[in-house]
């Protein structure tokens, strides 16, 4: 008995113990193997049940293909609701896209898609049109994604590969964006924004123990009020995620005398220390994580835990997505001084059910 | 009852005479002996399986006699944690990989979840991280495809593992 001789109801059942690249080099061993894999729908379909569980199965093989498309009108995306908020959007041209730290979040230099789906999402929550939204997608959606973001699949020879191999791999290919790929918040961001008196304030830094060794060093002195990081995930499929940061904390010595000499001035501001978080889904809805929770409280104890040795994942929330969707998203961190200092080494999305 | 014994023949032959609670982590038989009523005296015959697998199985579930009962394959338990064999268990599957294969279908065919776990987990643990060649050299396996399929297959491949 050799492992090319087990039947393949068995091999099905080892393949559960085993990740994607190694199923993947297994296959390529010999014909028989690769039979198993190749083109066989129900392969596959065995392993996204058996890797994630029946609901999530049952999401992505069955539901979001078979659910139609939501109506403009309920997501707040008729002609008339884009021309509204659209105009709504102009009254900001000019410094202010910049200036306001969620338009420039959602890009609103370039464009106003971002402010479009963000008073979407706002509308649909002060006043739902409908309470049934679902997640929907599409075959051509799904192909869409992977031109996207995969150089060498394309029209002709996606077609070769079974549609539920694609799906296996996106729900196993991780959805993560380095921090030294983000985009400072900063204003002298166009040619029009030369004045802007926030400069780029971010460090790049050199760690060992984050993923690439570099990573970003968040901190928020008066000036820099507005400062932050900013990004964006392209073509999200829909779907639940859990949104983690990894990041390290760090009483950063340089600025003890600066945060001191603020916290003699104003005895309150010594546990003034505040991050924000903001994401949004452009079909889908959105995850705040505000000070309430990421607090002075939150940062010593988590500096208790961890020291500024140890990298942590901090979930940040949960975002629902609905139709194919890009993320915006934004950190900041702000009233530390400049002494309470957050490392950033990457955002990660995370399937749950 | 304990003590209680059934017969259960292998392929070969032999009849093993094995406590019922025992024969029982077997879904296989548990069902056989339930479903089909049968009586104790009858001799229960396991057409897939030689007596010297058999003797291993025995000796797996009389170890595991005593285990809590398995939660059902459920999604809270799916994700595996595939380095955990108990070093019992990892003393008792130091055999050639032929017989590991083989309990591998005897687990499957008898149902017993425990037994399955623990062997698929320990051929994962040979194919993970390795590369086809590795693969191959581990479990000798013929290389069968022409260098043209070999490009092909790459081909194919490339997309989900380059990045």
């Amino acid at each position: 008995m050799s492992i090319d001789k087990l039947p393949h109801h068995v091999l099905y059942k080892l393949c559960k113990y085993l990740s994607f690249n190694d199923i993947i080099n297994l296959s390529k061993t010999c014909k028989q193997l690769y039979i198993l894999i190749k083109k066989d729908n129900y392969f596959w379909m065995i392993l996204i049940q058996n890797h994630f569980g029946s609901k999530l199965y049952h999401r992505y093989v069955n539901e979001i293909f078979q659910n139609k498309k939501n109506s403009d009108y309920d997501l707040y995306r008729t002609e008339e609701d884009k021309q509204k908020f659209e105009k709504s959007f102009r009254r900001y041209e000019g410094l202010h896209v910049c200036n306001i730290w969620l338009l420039n979040v959602l890009n609103g230099k370039d464009n106003s898609d971002g402010y479009i789906a963000y008073k979407s999402i706002i509308k649909q929550k002060e006043r739902p049109r409908t309470n049934q939204l679902k997640m929907s997608l599409t075959i051509e959606e799904l192909f869409e994604y992977y031109f996207n973001t995969n150089k060498y699949l394309n029209k002709e020879n996606i077609l070769e590969i079974s549609i539920y191999k694609l799906i296996s791999f996106y729900l196993i290919q991780s959805k993560r964006l380095l921090g030294v790929d983000l985009f400072a918040i900063y204003q002298s961001c166009t040619p029009n924004h030369r004045g802007c008196f926030n400069m780029q304030y971010w460090k790049h830094e050199y760690d060992l123990n984050c993923l690439i060794g570099r990573c970003v060093r968040l901190y928020s002195v008066r000036t820099f009020y507005l400062g932050g990081i900013k990004g964006k995930f392209n073509s999200i499929l829909p779907g639940i995620y859990e949104i983690i940061c990894r990041i390290k904390l760090d009483k950063n010595n340089e600025y003890l005398t600066y945060y001191n000499e603020c916290c003699n001035k104003n005895h309150k501001l010594k546990k003034s220390v505040e991050c924000y978080f903001y994401a949004l889904a452009d079909h889908g809805l959105d995850c705040e994580c505000d000070g309430k929770k990421l607090n002075f409280d939150w940062f010593e104890s988590n500096y208790l835990l961890h020291g500024n040795q140890y990298w942590f994942n901090q979930t940040m929330g949960y975002i629902k997505i609905f139709e194919l969707s890009n993320i915006y998203f934004g950190f900041r961190t702000e009233s530390d001084y400049g002494y309470r200092n957050i490392l950033f080494d990457y955002i990660q999305l995370n399937i749950i059910e | 009852m304990a003590g209680h014994k059934i017969k259960l023949q292998s392929n070969d032959g032999d009849i093993f005479d094995v406590e019922v609670e025992i024969a029982k982590l077997s879904i296989t038989i548990k069902t056989m002996l339930e479903d089909l009523s049968m009586n104790e005296e009858e001799i229960i015959p396991l057409p897939n399986i030689n007596s010297a697998i058999f003797k291993k199985v025995i000796q797996w579930t009389t170890h595991h006699k005593d285990d809590p009962p398995l939660p059902p394959e459920d999604d809270e338990n799916r994700e595996k944690n595939t380095n955990d064999i108990s070093s019992w268990d990892q003393e008792f599957l130091k055999v050639d990989q032929g017989t590991l294969f083989e309990l591998i279908l005897a687990a499957n065919y008898l149902d017993i979840k425990g037994l399955l776990d623990v062997t698929c987990t320990s051929v994962a643990n040979m194919i993970k991280g390795k590369t086809s060649e590795e693969i191959r050299q581990t479990f000798n396996i013929k290389n069968d495809f022409t260098p043209q399929e070999e490009e092909q297959i790459k081909k194919e491949n490339e997309w989900c593992e380059n990045k």
